[in-house]
């Protein structure tokens, strides 16, 4: 068998001493493939946001609107430092925005199912 | 139709005084359609000075030829004094004396009663004063969303102050041994940073490098996401504990597969890893035949000399003495990741394979503070077994068993791939014609591209012979 290559550490810095014997490697984080595939909760989270918010801003339903400040939030909540800030950014004020829009547009409270 | 009835009335009671077609003065009067109403005033008139008014009796009388003839007369149209006078023409009563026609009148009317009706004015009640009850749904949303920011904050707190109490008690020992702790990739060069790198609120890694006998190794805190107020929740149902993954990537090794842990993560570890499913083909078995405890379980490529070699009287110390923290110790040499799922497609290539070392140790839930500097020692029990493991040789018998499953598992790799490797090379065919017949076509000198021309033709005669001669071979042999 072939030694194969290491594929998370990039040596783009290699200190070798003599003495000791060893080489100084640099770290390469994982692949953002593999750590959606590990956890993709924060992405559900953002998608469900924008559908709520659409459907609270179209179809006037409040609930929906409401949901979707959830959903933003819990997506920033579980989002990764490598990810964009901006797009969990504009989920969070799109679903604010959803919020205002409807009750400007009906004042009244909500009224629950049963 | 009172009209009517009125003319019905006089009607009866001029025939009654007047025989004939004779008016009070004797004169008499043409019978024509407008004859009975020549006496309407006087005959009126009448009637009100002799004080000949109907009696009480008479109103029913009258009142019951009402009935009668409302209920004969239902079809018929009755004009009223309102419909006569609309198909008149307004401009013709212009400048007469009393041009207060009945509609100007009318049209008067309304616009005093307009006038005179009061407007109705919706009072602006103040915000302050309506009612805030019927807006319970909207502060029970917004006690939630406060709860969670709150919970937010602190769970995020409490996840640093584990991965800051786990550093404070390890970072001595790590700096003793490698040369780099810690290091930030965004950095263009290596300096030790001594510091976590947070890639989430619950996910913290830790790379250190710059020892013999390993290229690096990777420590990774998995939190529980105690900053997510609904995985609290679920973890609260569903027990979770945090943990520390450490990952050491060899330089070299003996090919072999081996791990020692818990029944359930040695089952997680056969199903999931893809080298541990390949090669740890074997039942695992029990760990107090290797001097463990009878909760831990081993599963190795090769029993016999290998266990008994890895887990000397120090490792096996170690594990014994830490027994609640401990999970699992993989060490591999064909380490490529989890096994491909159903929906994956294998790919052509070979999965890039590492030679590691990997240990996960469960921090306990009660008394972090204090317990976590005891995982210190299954650190350097880790770091022992790097050097014991590179030093490590396995005996000619076993080698060749190695070398024999390696080979097994390329050859059956390359049958599920054959397929995706066929299309490929014909891919990679078909676009060497390609390119020859566009540089063919590209070609100015008319000879030089007559001569390609031949070239491409000759190989494609070539290929053809070929075939048939396959095919009649195959049918000499079938004869």
């Amino acid at each position: 068998m072939e030694e194969a290559s290491s594929s998370n550490h990039v040596e783009e810095e290699v200190i070798t001493n003599r003495h000791k014997n060893y080489t100084v490697n640099r770290y390469k984080p994982k692949a953002e493939e593999a750590t959606t595939s590990d956890d993709p909760v924060p992405d559900y989270m953002n998608l469900l946001a924008m559908i709520f918010s659409m459907c609270g801003l179209m179809l006037k339903i409040k609930w929906c609107a409401w949901c979707a400040v959830f959903c933003s939030l819990i997506s920033f909540a579980n989002s990764r430092s490598s990810e964009d800030g901006r797009q969990v950014l504009s989920s969070f004020m799109l679903s604010i925005s959803a919020v205002v829009m409807t009750y400007l547009q009906n004042p009244a409270p909500m009224t629950p199912p049963w | 139709m009172k009209l009517w009835v009125f003319v019905l009335i006089l009607l009866l009671t001029t025939f009654g005084v007047n025989g004939d077609n004779r008016n009070q003065h004797g004169a008499e009067i043409e019978d024509n359609e407008f004859a009975e109403f020549e006496d309407f005033d006087e005959d009126v008139v009448e009637l009100a000075s002799e004080g000949d008014l109907p009696d009480k009796e008479e109103p029913q009388e009258v009142a019951d030829d009402f009935q009668d003839l409302d209920e004969e007369d239902e079809d018929a149209v009755v004009e009223t004094e309102e419909d006569e006078f609309e198909s008149l023409d307004p401009d013709e009563f212009e400048g007469l004396p009393g041009d207060d026609t009945i509609w100007e009148n009318e049209n008067k009317k309304t616009k005093k009663k307009k006038s005179s009706e009061p407007e109705l004015k919706i009072a602006d009640v103040p915000l302050h004063l309506r009612s805030w009850d019927k807006y319970y749904i909207e502060f029970l949303m917004g006690a939630g969303l406060l709860v969670y920011v709150v919970n937010f904050f602190i769970g995020r707190a409490k996840n640093n102050s584990i991965a800051s109490t786990w550093l404070k008690s390890h970072v001595d020992h790590l700096n003793k041994q490698f040369e780099l702790v810690g290091d930030d990739p965004s950095n263009k060069k290596a300096a030790s940073t001594h510091q976590f790198v947070k890639e989430s609120e619950h996910l913290y890694t830790l790379w250190c490098s710059g020892r013999t006998c390993c290229e690096g190794m990777l420590v990774e805190l998995k939190l529980l996401k105690r900053q997510d107020l609904i995985s609290v929740i679920s973890d609260r149902l569903k027990p979770a504990v945090d943990q520390v993954v450490i990952t050491i990537t060899l330089t070299s090794m003996d090919p072999f597969v081996f791990c020692v842990g818990t029944k359930k993560s040695v089952a997680n570890l056969h199903k999931n890893m893809q080298d541990v499913n390949s090669f740890c083909v074997e039942k695992s078995r029990g760990g107090e035949k290797y001097g463990l405890s009878s909760k831990l379980f081993v599963l190795s490529e090769l029993f016999g000399e290998l266990p008994n070699a890895i887990l000397d009287n120090a490792v096996r110390k170690v594990l014994n003495e830490n027994e609640g923290v401990f999970d699992s110790l993989l060490i591999s040499d064909q380490f490529s990741g989890p096994l491909l799922t159903d929906q994956q497609e294998p790919t052509a290539k070979f999965p890039e394979a590492e030679k590691i070392i990997s240990l996960t140790l469960n921090i306990p839930s009660e008394n972090k503070e204090r317990k976590i500097p005891n995982l210190l020692n299954l650190l350097k029990m880790a770091l022992y077994l790097t050097d014991k493991v590179k030093k490590h040789r396995l005996s000619r018998e076993n080698k060749m068993k190695t070398d024999k499953h390696r080979q097994e598992a390329m050859l059956k790799l390359m049958k599920q791939t054959h397929l995706q490797r066929q299309e490929a090379a014909q891919l990679k065919k078909e676009e060497k014609a390609r390119a020859l017949k566009d540089k063919m076509m590209n070609e100015e000198d008319p000879e030089k591209q007559r001569r390609m021309d031949e070239q491409i033709h000759r190989r494609e005669l070539n290929k053809k012979n070929k075939k048939m001669m396959k095919g009649r071979q195959f049918k000499v042999k079938a004869m």
